[in-house]
């Protein structure tokens, strides 16, 4: 296909936008199909949007602020709870090395020899780490519980 | 308050003297742009459902960058809106959004000539969304091919393609009621 686009096309549809088209336009749509051919879809094209914008009433401009607005405080809020999915994401791995940890400390309290343990020690560090175990998850529960009411 | 909440609030918070004039701003381009980039909405998506969901989100992601777009001309603003409703049609058919089939009972409207307005709301439902845009940007919007491939993404020579043959087709449904028109 061959593709024909005369120089004088973009011209001609900017000067139907404003309304004002000189002789020498008029002049040429008359001799060039190409033109004469843009010229009939863009008339047909702007009467029909015409006849849209008449009809159309748009939504309130304070309803569409506030939808944005509304919009705008959802992305501040994903961005300001990234940081407590990654605090969940940093406890859900302290939790699971802790619980290889306690597997390997009660293996070692049953006879097994684990290297860099004192078998002396082992209750005390056990109800420690216990402790922490609980404190971390109930400061995680109290943090997220609030975010995902919110979110729900 | 969760820490999630007091980040948020301050992330929020903004003067108030500068959100009214910011609103008053917002008002002035919504009343200059809302009519016409919703006509291009619904004749690209060809679903009255649609263009009234996508107004709004072109809307939203516009203020989303609220204090550059607020500095704009009117030039750059009404480009830059048709360039966000572009790519959200293009998301939405990328998606496999049956609407862009067209269903012409989505569109109650009474025509003040009925000939032409519903002629030409057939022409573009027979012509696929990418040519509909072109079309409309092109010949309503009168955007140079520069400006179509600024807002749609393809290069200047893939437009002029496009829009030759979407124009062809176009002329050649459109030619014979134009002449009974006349």
């Amino acid at each position: 296909m061959t593709v024909m686009r005369c120089r004088y096309e973009n011209e001609l549809i900017q000067a139907l936008q404003s309304g004002i088209l000189s002789e020498s336009l008029i002049a040429h749509q008359q001799s060039c199909a190409e033109c004469r051919e843009a010229v009939a879809v863009s008339q047909a094209l702007r009467r029909d949007a015409s006849s849209l914008v008449v009809r159309y009433t748009p939504p309130p401009s304070s309803q569409v602020w506030a939808a944005a607005e509304r919009h705008r405080r959802m992305a501040a809020l994903e961005r300001a709870t990234l940081f407590l999915r990654a605090l969940k994401v940093a406890g859900v791995i302290y939790i699971a090395v802790l619980a290889f940890w306690g597997i390997h400390a009660l293996a070692a309290r049953g006879g097994v020899t684990v290297p860099g343990l004192d078998p002396k020690l082992l209750s005390a560090t056990i109800e420690g780490a216990g402790l922490a175990a609980l404190l971390v998850g109930s400061g995680l529960w109290y943090t997220l519980r609030g975010d995902k009411r919110r979110v729900g | 308050m969760t820490l999630a909440e007091s980040i948020t609030n301050y992330a929020a918070s903004t003067d108030q003297e500068t959100s009214v004039r910011d609103e008053a701003a917002f008002q002035s381009i919504y009343d200059a742009t809302a009519r016409p980039l919703w006509a291009y909405l619904l004749r690209v998506a060809g679903r009255r459902d649609v263009a009234d969901d996508l107004l709004q989100e072109t809307y939203c992601r516009f203020l989303g960058r609220k204090d550059a777009v607020l500095a704009m001309n009117e030039a750059e603003t009404r480009s830059y809106l048709f360039r966000i409703a572009t790519n959200l049609l293009r998301d939405r058919w990328r998606r496999g959004d049956t609407a862009f089939d067209g269903d012409e009972n989505e569109e109650p409207v009474v025509e003040d000539d009925p000939a032409m307005g519903i002629d030409v709301r057939r022409v573009m439902q027979t012509l696929k969304p990418r040519a509909r845009q072109l079309l409309w940007l092109a010949y309503v919007e009168g955007m140079s091919h520069a400006e179509i491939a600024e807002a749609t993404g393809l290069n200047v020579l893939s437009i002029r393609l496009l829009l030759f043959r979407a124009r062809r087709h176009a002329a050649g449904l459109l030619r014979p009621v134009t002449m009974e028109v006349r």
